[in-house]
């Protein structure tokens, strides 16, 4: 019986979303592939192009076969396999060429729309061929327009897919939002083309089938999911080996590999999912094939008895109904027979049949065509109302044909009962893998994952124990070598203070006695000896006063800076009436300080701003501003200046910016000034303009 | 020697120091004679007359530095005040150290007085000055049995 209206196929929406994360696998492993081919040379970029044609031409070609098997028609699908390899190659030789084009150190316009042509070409060769696969008892035809359209947009996706793989192809880093974004587009571009094929085709229903079924197989769920796991397998084997572990630092390392073991078994979790939903589909496509070709038995016998009914009744209103409820009964046996041998979808089931199913069908047609015929023939009979015509004859066929009919169905629903059982081993084999390879993968994380973060953090521990204790050593070290040096200094210029007294006292008394008693040479020869006997005590001295800031300095006290200031400013009250200087002061705190070293402080700093004052009338203002965590004191003079360059080193040891005949001193009021606020934890510097005079500040952390 | 003279006993280690000293109070008004002890134990022999001091003068003044070899200068001033004969001699601590401790110390153990020594000539010759002109000249000083009278 052959029907005209196209068959209307449905998707199965979940292979669809898998089909098209396929697709989206399948492009970013086609960029990584990208990158590897460039960058490798000789035999391994050889090694690279074939495996990497081979893995992308494969998830492209999976990609296609999922959404084939997400379609579902009325009627069963079988697929030729050598077509099916054939559509496979075509899509390892389409990427094999998008991976050439764009391994190339350039890529031109010319070569790009080659490439497009050539590896869109290969795409919708992939598809067609697959198409031709089919195995049906329909036709495919084909609208021209769609057909073209979607190989159009085969290769402009293909353009599009070389031009961002060979932008992208450098781009080193694993991961890459950049990347991530051109494999969701070119993921879902694909499907887009994909499924604008399948538009342009229309399946008419047809008995005839006009190809060769000799190498047909069916594939069933368990085919979908081998499918689907070995695409998963060999695209995220690409995936895998281009996560470059080793640029990772370690914790990066162990958290990505982490979460790759997590999304390997949520794909299988997902997977095995898949698997039981198909299962229990089927299944149910088998208890409900059961279901109905048991019904066929009973429906038959309801024909038969309807038959009788008929053949005996001989009121006319009678009869009518009867023939009412024969026609419904038929037209339902009918159907279900057509059914249960080519799918239905109202019914629920996919007429895919075995060979013994099918020649069981073969041995019961006959009677089944003779109750079909015998039954329209009383209905079409008492429709007519003549009572002329006997239905005996129909009666006697429906009766005798019903008895080998209910025994043909009886094999053949026994016959179904037996290979309802069959499937489930597999399945439940299939099932134990998945459930193994999700253990199999807990416990490889185990070992790749656990137990080396459990080592790092370990390992980490350990090293900051070690770096503690070594930092601990050294700190020890270091204060011991200061006090060393500390206790060095001060002896150091402890001592050398006698042997100098020496130096200088005689060379002195020699000047007194013998002055002017020798001659003039004998005088400047003196003379120079005693300068230079008098300077190196003062510097002596100097430095001994330096390593005091630390050897005698005193523990921190509340310390009222103001007297520290007075008592400065008494100690240089000669100096201060001398020069006339406008002495001004701020409001000074209460710090925690060394008293004597504050004063010290304020001392050097006092004497050096009357010291180096200009012709004008020299003015010092000194102050005290409060910070968030210490005191700001300030010196401020309208002296000379100092010039930027030298702001650092006039805090250096005995660093002097004039000539001893300029400016008396020894260059070692400010280091010493630096070392007392360095021993309060503070800070010193300088803000001046050459010839406008300096600012002297120091920050003193309060408590 | 005249009976005028002033005996100064100079306890000092270091030749230099000694001589520095004796040349300053050369340069003094007050007639003196100076005699350098270089140790403290050769110092309490001097006062003591022992051995080869028998005919040591008592000296109306001791100049003693703190820093000696064998016996240190506090030490030879704790043995001069305790000594009944010895304890009545002015004894003026002169030495380099400025060390409150040691000031402290010198005065507990009854120093007559702590004289740190400058560093420079100048100072030094007016510290000495000011020794003559205090201890030798404003001062009284007791009179000694063994000072020959007339």
């Amino acid at each position: 019986m052959t029907t005209n209206p196209p068959l209307v196929g449905s998707y199965d929406d979940v292979l669809v979303a898998l089909s098209v994360v396929i697709a989206i696998m399948s492009a970013y492993a086609a960029l990584d592939l990208a990158r590897r081919v460039t960058f490798a040379r000789g035999w391994s970029r050889i090694l690279w192009l074939t495996g990497g044609a081979i893995a992308m031409g494969f998830g492209i070609w999976s990609m296609h076969y999922m959404g084939m098997l997400a379609f579902r028609l009325p009627v069963p699908v079988q697929y030729d396999w050598p077509t099916v390899m054939l559509s496979l190659i075509a899509a390892i030789v389409a990427s094999a060429v998008a991976l050439v084009v764009v391994s190339r150190p350039k890529m031109g316009l010319q070569r790009a729309l080659l490439g497009s042509v050539l590896m869109g070409g290969g795409i919708a060769a992939m598809h067609y061929t697959g198409m031709e696969a089919m195995r049906m008892p329909a036709m495919c035809s084909y609208s021209i327009g769609l057909v073209a359209l979607s190989v159009i947009l085969a290769v402009v996706i293909s353009l599009v897919a070389l031009w961002l793989t060979f932008r992208f192809r450098k781009v080193a880093a694993a991961w890459s939002w950049r990347k991530s974004i051109s494999a969701l587009v070119m993921g879902l571009a694909i499907p887009i083309m994909h499924y604008t094929g399948m538009a342009a085709v229309t399946f008419t229903p047809s008995t005839m089938m006009h190809d060769d079924l000799s190498h047909a197989i069916s594939v069933s769920s368990l085919g979908v999911t081998a499918i689907g796991l070995a695409t998963f397998v060999i695209l995220g084997a690409v995936l895998l080996s281009n996560l470059r572990f080793e640029s990772l630092p370690t914790a990066r390392q162990l958290i990505a590999r982490y979460f790759l073991s997590l999304g390997l078994i949520s794909v299988l979790a997902i997977l095995g999912m898949l698997l039981v939903e198909h299962q229990g589909g089927e299944t149910r496509v088998e208890a409900r094939t059961i279901n109905i070709a048991g019904r066929q038995r009973m429906l038959s016998q309801a024909i038969a008895k309807d038959a009788v009914l008929m053949g005996r009744s001989s009121d006319v209103a009678e009869r009518i109904r009867v023939a009412a409820d024969l026609q419904a009964l038929d037209a339902l046996w009918e159907k279900s027979h057509a059914a249960l041998q080519h799918g239905d979808t109202e019914l629920g089931l996919s007429g895919i049949n075995s060979p013994a199913i099918r020649e069981l069908f073969t041995a019961v047609q006959p009677d089944f065509t003779a109750m079909a015929e015998a039954a329209r023939a009383l209905v079409e009979r008492s429709a007519t109302r003549s009572a002329s015509t006997d239905p005996a004859a129909a009666v006697d066929v429906i009766l005798t044909r019903e008895r080998t009919f209910l025994r043909g169905m009886e094999a053949i629903v026994f016959q179904y009962d037996r290979e309802a059982s069959f499937p489930d081993r597999t399945g439940s084999r299939l099932q134990m893998a998945l459930l193994l390879s999700v253990l199999g993968v807990l416990l490889v994380q185990g070992i790749l994952v656990l137990r080396p973060a459990l080592a790092n953090i370990h390992q980490g521990i350990s090293q900051l124990e070690l770096a503690k204790q070594a930092l601990q050593h050294k700190s020890e070290e270091l204060a011991r070598s200061n006090a060393e040096l500390e206790q060095f200094a001060y002896v150091a210029s402890h001592d050398l203070q006698e042997p100098l007294r020496m130096v200088a006292s005689y060379t002195q008394l020699l000047a007194r006695r013998y002055q002017g008693k020798l001659d003039r040479d004998a005088d400047e020869f003196i003379g120079f000896a005693v300068d230079g006997a008098t300077r190196m005590q003062t510097l002596i001295r100097d430095l001994l006063s330096y390593s005091r800031v630390m050897t005698q300095g005193r523990s921190l006290q509340p310390v009222d800076t103001r007297r520290a200031f007075d008592a400065a400013r008494e100690n240089l009250h000669k100096a201060i009436e001398e020069s006339g200087v406008n002495l001004s002061v701020g409001a000074l705190p209460v710090i925690h300080a060394d008293a004597t070293q504050m004063t010290q402080l304020f001392q050097n700093l006092l004497g050096n701003a009357l010291k180096y004052r200009n012709e004008q009338a020299p003015r010092i203002h000194v102050d005290a501003k409060p910070d968030e965590k210490s005191w700001l004191f300030s010196v401020q003079d309208n002296g000379i200046g100092i010039e930027p360059q030298y702001f650092e080193r006039i805090f250096q040891m005995f660093q002097r910016l004039h000539t001893r005949e300029k400016y008396s001193g020894t260059g070692i009021g400010l280091a010493i000034c630096r070392r007392i606020v360095e021993r309060h934890g503070g800070r010193i510097w300088v803000e001046s303009e050459a010839g406008r005079g300096s600012t002297f500040l120091f920050a003193i952390p309060r408590a | 020697m005249s009976s005028n003279t002033i005996e100064i006993l100079l306890v000092e280690d270091n030749a230099g120091d000694a001589r520095l000293t004796l040349e300053a109070f050369k340069e003094g008004k007050v007639l003196n004679h100076l005699t350098v002890m270089q140790d403290g134990v050769q110092a309490l022999a001097y006062l003591r007359r022992q051995g080869p001091y028998a005919s040591a003068r008592t000296p109306d003044l001791i100049l003693l530095d703190l820093n000696l070899p064998r016996m240190s200068g506090r030490e030879v001033l704790a043995q001069i005040k305790a000594d009944e004969r010895l304890k009545t001699i002015p004894v003026v601590v002169l030495t380099t150290s400025e060390d409150t401790q040691d000031i402290a110390r010198a005065y507990s153990q009854h120093a007559n007085c702590y004289i740190t020594k400058p560093v420079d000539l100048e100072q030094f010759l007016r510290v000495i000055q000011s020794i003559e002109s205090f201890w030798l000249t404003l001062v009284r000083l007791p009179a000694n049995g063994e000072r020959s009278v007339g």
